[in-house]
């Protein structure tokens, strides 16, 4: 069984500025914090202690909240879930020198970050200022011998500076495991929200399908040897139809819970601030009450219609439809599962 | 435990409707959780479990097109799992549905499923017609090995052919009540009978007779073995490296253990205490007078061990030739070159051969428990300043690792 996870929004305020993020401007700038009391509502469900469970520390930014908030949270989880493992995405900008102390004693030496080469910019709207500081947290992660996989957000202006942009950028720093995500436009949606029945937000992409694996199949041929002999792993290359898709929200709707700081539940963490999404607050109801919301219920038969699309197709058993966030095509020619990376890895297994 | 077979989700949404509404007039009202939904028709979907439900089973049901499983079962499957732990799916005994179709469903949501015995079984057609429906579940489950859910009643027969491979043969095939008024109170031996030869038949296809369950009872009985030595064998490690972490005279003690017979924490007892009650002696009769720095070994102590250092290198005509003799001593019992001797740089010597023979350790242990023993002499000679240094490099600082309780000397 895929793991359930639970994603811990322990506040929603941000010290970096993504035009398109799934946060509104307004939650980012709040300085909200999630209550112990909250949290252990959310935990103490056999949701979590009946089943492999791993619990994602996340924002806005997480680290925001200071060390001893950030410790109280993790040991009171350890308490509630043992066995759960914990780790956190953060966004690097600002690195706290206590990070790498927590990621050893909770986090199993690793976090996750998320990066694009646009539309992520300083508090002051520098883009550059971004990067640089981007590069050094991840670079003291990665120096104090914490793992810290990015995902590209593989959005417009990333794609737009190209592939050699991106290669030369990930050369630059010591992370050694990148992986991309599909590109979504909330700034978009947020203008005119649309959901299908059962909250099922739909959601614009910023990129094609075609112009997002065309992309990467450029990066792997052009530095793909490269990046390679540098020792950078990437996810999206060494994809194996015999072990099905690495990638990173496949099939989730049923075991996928997100909690935001004001006790508001929903599904996917994509969702925290789409209110169609919502399942409730565990400010006014129980966990119980939550998981039975009906739309949780319709979400994931709404995600298993989504897969019944790919019926047919020679890569389903393994690539189970994509990203479930997203549409399975777009009208580009390609799907979200990225049918032209598992050609390629399917002619690479029988070479 | 009530048994309530065969309602619709539409019965249970009202069901729930009403009893929300008895505790909207009386707060203090409360369900306890006691019946057992059987075989719930999801003619809608089912929105709200009744308050009193400790279980419920839903029965599948097909869509429109009659290849895939109706919405309202689906939906009322995945909104039940978030409120209850037991929930299953309960195929009736005249259920035409495929059955991959429903252990399909089944694997993907890890829940449990029930074919169900049919209502009346004093005929032969309806036990027939049951158990063919059993078998083909049966065949399946036994082909798919997922592990996620279980199939009931195969699951508790298996564990019952598990038991009589063990010697046992239970009187019961279940102990689980809701399981012996599903399966076995109401129906007849014959017909149970018949239920159980077709299962053994399914069985002895699939995996064997008799045979494989023994086999497979010895391969778990190997295994718990194993890893019973396997923890065994990681314990003696632990206890030997805590011995050589955390005690000063760790081949002493295992000496004293290989003499007396003791176990090693028992042996590191009796060293401790041995010591503990000198010290305490020492303590009683040459105590520390009011003033002396209590950090400090008591200087009465220190008078008594230079006494015995004096009366050492008078006794053997001065400090020159004591310090040969110590020096001698030093030599042939390795005392010096324990370290030595202990990364297996030097042999241990033909005295240490010979006391391992005598004391049935490893040379290596009798060597550094002989050093070890010289070394405790020789501490008293240095405190009492006949000698300067005991010649072997200072012990490294013990690390200090989390208290276990198991051994504490020195």
């Amino acid at each position: 069984m895929a793991d359930h996870v639970a994603f811990i929004n322990v506040t929603r305020q941000c010290n970096v500025d993504c035009l398109r993020c799934y946060l509104t401007a307004e939650n980012r700038a709040r300085k909200e914090r999630l209550s112990l009391r909250t949290l252990e509502s959310f935990l103490n469900h056999h949701f979590w202690s009946d089943n492999q469970t791993v619990l994602i520390w996340e924002g806005g930014e997480a680290t925001v909240v200071g060390q001893k908030i950030m410790r109280e949270y993790c040991e009171r989880a350890r308490q509630i879930l043992p066995y759960a493992r914990q780790t956190m995405v953060t966004n690097c900008f600002a690195v706290p020198d206590w990070l790498p102390d927590l990621a050893n004693e909770f986090f199993g030496r690793q976090v996750e970050t998320t990066f694009a080469l646009g539309k992520k910019a300083s508090l002051k709207g520098d883009e550059a200022a971004y990067r640089l500081q981007f590069a050094r947290g991840l670079n003291k992660l990665w120096q104090a011998g914490i793992r810290c996989p990015v995902n590209i957000e593989l959005n417009r202006e990333t794609i737009d500076a190209g592939v050699d942009a991106l290669a030369d950028y990930m050369l630059s720093t010591d992370c050694m495991a990148w992986e991309f995500d599909l590109s979504v436009n909330f700034e978009s949606f947020r203008r005119r929200p649309e959901y299908a029945a059962g909250g099922v937000p739909i959601l614009p992409l910023t990129v094609s399908y075609s112009e997002v694996w065309k992309f990467l199949a450029e990066l792997e041929d052009r530095r793909g040897a490269e990046l390679e002999t540098a020792g950078i792993s990437i996810g999206a290359f060494n994809q194996d139809p015999l072990t099905g898709n690495n990638q990173f929200n496949v099939a989730s709707e049923k075991r996928f819970l997100t909690l935001n700081p004001d006790g508001v539940v929903t599904t996917n963490p994509l969702y925290s601030d789409l209110e169609g999404t919502h399942l409730g607050s565990l400010a006014d109801e129980t966990m119980a009450e939550l998981l039975s919301n009906p739309n949780r219920a319709r979400r994931v038969l709404a995600e298993r219609k989504r897969a019944a699309m790919c019926s047919g197709c020679v890569h389903l058993d393994y690539c189970s439809g994509g990203p479930s966030h997203v549409p399975v095509f777009d009208g580009s020619g390609e799907c979200a599962g990225g049918a032209a990376l598992w050609n390629r890895a399917l002619q690479r297994s029988h070479a | 435990m009530q048994f309530l077979a065969g309602l619709k989700a539409s019965e249970l949404n009202q069901i729930f409707e009403k009893q929300a509404n008895e505790i909207k007039l009386n707060q203090a009202e409360k369900f306890d959780r006691n019946v057992a939904y059987t075989q719930v028709e999801c003619d809608v979907e089912l929105m709200r479990v009744p308050l009193d439900a400790a279980s419920v089973g839903l029965a599948p049901s097909l869509d429109e097109t009659g290849e895939a499983l109706c919405e309202n079962f689906v939906f009322s499957l995945l909104l039940i799992t978030g409120t209850l732990n037991q929930c299953t799916i309960d195929v009736p005994a005249d259920c035409s549905i495929d059955p991959a179709l429903v252990l399909s469903e089944a694997e993907q949501q890890s829940l449990n499923v029930r074919v169900l015995m049919p209502d009346d079984t004093s005929c032969i057609e309806p036990v027939r017609a049951y158990a063919d429906l059993l078998a083909k579940y049966s065949t399946l489950w036994l082909r798919q090995g997922s592990g996620t859910y279980s199939l009931s009643p195969l699951d508790g027969y298996l564990e019952y052919r598990f038991a009589r491979a063990l010697g046992h043969t239970p009187d019961q095939i279940t102990r689980n009540s809701e399981m012996q008024a599903l399966f076995t109170d109401s129906v007849s031996d014959e017909a149970m009978d018949y239920v159980k030869s077709r299962l053994d038949q399914v069985i002895e296809h699939e995996l064997g007779g008799d045979e494989y369950f023994r086999e497979q009872v010895d391969l778990i009985a190997s295994a718990i073995h194993l890893k019973n030595t396997e923890l065994r064998n990681a314990r003696l490690q632990m206890l030997e490296q805590e011995l050589d972490s955390r005690t000063p005279v760790p081949n002493l003690i295992r000496a004293v253990a290989s003499l007396t017979g003791l176990a090693i924490p028992d042996a590191a007892g009796m060293v401790y205490e041995i010591k503990h009650g000198i010290h305490t002696v020492l303590d009683k009769y040459l105590p520390r007078a009011e003033g002396d720095d209590i950090k400090a070994p008591s200087p009465k102590q220190l008078d008594l061990a230079s006494g015995i250092g004096s009366a050492f290198v008078s006794a053997l005509g001065g400090q020159a030739a004591f310090n040969a003799v110590w020096g001698e001593i030093a030599k042939v019992t390795q005392l010096k070159s324990s370290i030595d001797v202990d990364r297996g740089v030097e042999p241990p010597s033909e005295i240490a051969v010979k006391a391992a023979d005598s004391l049935g350790v490893e040379p290596k242990v009798a060597a550094l428990a002989i050093a070890e023993l010289t070394g405790m002499f020789g501490s008293i000679l240095k405190a009492g300043k006949a000698i300067e240094t005991l010649g072997i490099e200072k012990p490294a600082e013990v690390k200090t690792t989390a208290q276990s309780n198991i051994i504490a000397v020195g």
